[in-house]
């Protein structure tokens, strides 16, 4: 293996230490006063798809109104029918979704939520009861995002408004062509008329 | 229950609340500095110590030349305050000698100088000779010093009270919670947002009056008639008093008392009518009628606390109502999608 030769690595070095210094320095200052646990969380946030399009500073302002709640095995975190406010992301644990079978009256496991996963994301677009049933499976650390927190960034900020809103879409259009059933039962059915609901 | 037996606490203990506003207060107008330096990547800590430090810098800076103007000038004004009793004696007696030459009733029994005498005479009785004095002043010195303390640990604990308390609440009651912590964190920092404004306009209106009619020191009356407006009614009649003791030593003339007060009393009226329900309906969204009508129910109920927490709480009231009416109307299944939506949602998609 060629090492390099010892004066020409000095010089080279030597020429960079500016550059080296200030790098150091921005480090030491970073470590004295940033915040090692919010950038992790912009980090873990960042991971998210609903937000990969935000700008860091736009992401920073949610993460920094965001709480945390811790849950035990057992714990609802909202049942079906309750007003929804809160969207939910899964810090660590497991959550389950259950719905009512019409027919039978029974509750239903639907899905499964893991870190990482979101759920309730569909408050950000509408206040109206929640769909299905969250049940907490084992010890699990949800951070919880207020409504109004995202409405304010989305009244305030266009630029995080239009990437956050066009997530929201694709996730929506996505689950929609998962559906794979866009016409069944609607074949025979006429489409009602203006203004009969 | 539990709200009733808070309130019925917080009433109990509203002797030592003061601290503890004034603290919320300069929370609340602090915070958006540290939010700024906060979502930039830097510790709340580190910005809350040094933001109080040049804090502390700022005040030691100001106190120190207002310390020195006062050492200078207190010589200064014990000479010289012999001459100012003599004019203002001759001020009340010009003016009774100008009062009486319109209602000669004013004259004969000597009104003004009796009123003066009596004002003097009920000042070194109830005033310099009453223990309630030193109490008065001590408790401004310890609100002065506990304020910024408490607010310190507010600003630096930042929402870990909020926090705190979604950690023991059940799970289910974690959307209400959020919901009702967000409105009343909402309804204060409006609330303050709105008493800054009203505050800075009726500075601004009154040191134009003051400066129209020629008034000197219309700045410094002016800034002491919108710092004293944060307690409702009270800056004008601050103002007012200030204005006609200057009227009195620089003009000693009947007409420019009148215009002092004319001043006034206008600033008053166009904060009672105009200021106050506009800007408590644009920032804590509540009707001039319901301000107004709060106002009247918080003094008539709780005298000047009432009043500087009559708009707050009404609004709180409000925004709590219409948060536990939309989950009674949720729960009860009667939350659906408008009628459009619900219509367009009823035909087939193409994806």
């Amino acid at each position: 293996m060629d090492r390099p030769a010892a004066p020409a690595l000095r010089m080279e070095r030597a020429r960079h230490w500016p550059v080296r210094a200030a790098r150091n320095f921005s480090i030491m200052i970073g470590k004295f006063f940033g915040d090692a646990a919010f950038r992790s969380d912009l980090g873990f946030f960042r991971g998210i798809v609903l937000f990969k399009g935000l700008r860091r500073h736009d992401l920073a302002r949610l993460v920094r109104m965001m709480m945390q709640k811790s849950y035990a095995p057992g714990d609802i975190v909202f049942s079906e029918g309750d007003l929804g406010r809160a969207f939910f992301v899964v810090a660590k644990g497991l959550v389950e979704v259950t719905r009512r079978n019409a027919a039978t009256g029974q509750e239903q496991a639907v899905a499964q939520f893991g870190p990482g996963d979101f759920f309730g994301e569909m408050v950000l677009l509408d206040e109206l009861p929640r769909s299905a049933t969250c049940k907490v499976m084992e010890p699990t650390r949800l951070h919880v995002m207020y409504k109004d927190h995202i409405d304010d960034l989305l009244t305030h900020s266009p630029r995080a408004a239009a990437p956050l809103l066009h997530a929201l879409a694709r996730l929506l259009s996505a689950r929609l062509r998962r559906e794979r059933r866009p016409f069944e039962g609607m074949i025979n059915t006429p489409t009602p008329p203006k203004g009969a609901l | 229950m539990l709200a009733i037996l808070l309130g019925w606490f917080l009433f109990s203990v509203r002797v030592v609340l003061a601290p503890f506003v004034l603290a919320a207060i300069l929370a609340y107008l602090l915070n958006p500095v540290v939010a700024f330096f906060e979502i930039r990547g830097l510790r709340r800590d580190t910005i809350v110590l040094i933001l109080f430090a040049l804090l502390l810098g700022l005040f030691i800076w100001l106190s120190y030349f207002g310390l020195v103007a006062l050492w200078e000038d207190l010589p200064d004004l014990r000479r010289q305050w012999p001459a100012y009793i003599r004019q203002a004696d001759q001020v009340v007696q010009k003016l009774q000698g100008e009062m009486g030459r319109h209602v000669t009733v004013l004259k004969e029994k000597r009104v003004l100088e009796q009123g003066v005498q009596w004002i003097m005479a009920w000042v070194e009785q109830n005033l310099w000779h009453s223990p309630s004095l030193f109490t008065s002043l001590l408790a401004v010195t310890v609100n002065a010093i506990l304020a910024p303390f408490v607010a310190f640990f507010f600003l630096r604990g930042g929402s870990k009270a909020a926090q705190l308390v979604l950690d023991v609440c059940p799970g289910r009651w974690v959307e209400r919670f959020l919901s009702l912590f967000n409105k009343i964190d909402d309804v204060l920092g409006n609330y303050t947002r709105g008493v800054l404004f009203e505050a800075f306009l009726v500075g601004v209106f009154s040191m134009a009056g003051l400066y129209a009619i020629g008034l000197n020191y219309a700045a410094l009356i002016g800034i002491a008639t919108g710092l004293g407006n944060m307690i409702p009614y009270f800056g004008p009649l601050l103002g007012g008093v200030m204005g006609l003791a200057v009227a009195l030593f620089q003009f000693g003339s009947l007409s420019a008392l009148i215009k002092v007060a004319v001043v006034f009393l206008a600033v008053h009226y166009v904060d009672s009518y105009v200021l106050q329900p506009f800007i408590m309906k644009r920032t804590v969204n509540l009707t001039p009628v319901t301000v107004v009508f709060a106002l009247l129910c918080g003094g008539t109920l709780a005298g000047v606390w009432g009043l500087v927490f009559a708009v707050p709480v009404a609004s709180l009231i409000k925004e709590g109502s219409r948060i536990f009416y939309d989950w009674y109307r949720a729960e009860r299944g009667y939350l659906t999608p408008s009628p459009d939506i619900t219509l367009a949602a009823s035909k087939p998609w193409v994806v």
